[in-house]
């Protein structure tokens, strides 16, 4: 049964700065997240209250490859998930990006 | 927030300065590269386990600090910074034919900075405050408005 998912203003707004073609790859990010949260995120190391995971990826879209971070908490009633914010940076793509990804 | 962190990022900033400086790219130059990346990844290292001492204090009772917080995203950002400025050196001891032992491990490190660096510490702030008052929009709501714009 996959999470739910609600999104802050603040990880809304994210999104709205993204290009459309990286907003719906993020979408399917998030989907998948819902799936399987915990396989694919890690306690967070964000300077804040403990609480928050990380889930992290990355996509190439045109001539940059987009380094993605979601950072969110599991809701109390241990089926929903909070995303407090997306965080995004682009990196053009170099031959300095070999040593960018793992 | 520790001084001696502080300090420690400064120190590798000035690290990444000298390296610049080298004209040479033989052995001694992939010599010092290591040992930079060494400083950056211990540098990484301590800020990481400074935040999880503070965040087990904050567990165990001790007041959230807000501007603690925001001084070690500071630390954070600054790092990722240095850590931004080292592909340049390990290509050009690629590129004299030599390698780098750390490279994998400066790959983890340097992921974990950028997700740092890459969240606004306020907006993050005010976001969490969102999240324990329980709002914020179904995934579904925001997919319907958001897949077709522009």
């Amino acid at each position: 049964m996959p999470y739910g998912m609600r999104l802050e203003r603040e990880a809304v707004e994210d999104f709205e700065r993204l290009p459309q073609a990286c907003r719906r790859r993020v979408f399917r990010h998030l989907e998948l997240l819902c799936e399987s949260p915990t396989a694919l995120s890690r306690p967070s190391h964000f300077p804040y209250r403990p609480g928050f995971q990380l889930y992290s990826f990355n996509f190439v879209h045109e001539n940059a490859r987009w380094f993605m971070n979601v950072l969110f908490k599991y809701g109390v009633d241990e089926q929903s998930l909070f995303v407090a914010a997306i965080g995004a940076k682009p990196v053009g793509l170099t031959g300095d990006d070999d040593f960018s990804v793992d | 927030m520790s001084i001696a962190l502080k300090n420690q990022v400064e120190a590798s900033s000035r690290s990444a300065d000298e390296l610049l400086m080298t004209d040479h790219h033989d052995a001694l130059f992939a010599f010092d590269v290591e040992d930079f990346l060494r400083q950056i990844l211990d540098a990484a290292a301590a800020i990481k386990d400074a935040v999880v001492r503070w965040q087990r204090r904050i567990e165990s009772g001790m007041a959230f600090d807000k501007e603690e917080g925001r001084s070690f995203h500071r630390l954070f950002c600054r790092l990722e910074e240095v850590f931004a400025r080292t592909p340049a050196f390990l290509r050009m001891v690629r590129e004299s034919g030599l390698s780098i032992q750390s490279v994998d491990e400066f790959q983890a490190a340097w992921n974990d900075l950028r997700a740092v660096a890459s969240v606004d510490f306020d907006r993050f702030d005010a976001a969490a405050q969102a999240i324990e008052r329980g709002e914020g929009r179904a995934l579904a709501e925001v997919k319907n408005a958001l897949w077709d714009a522009p």
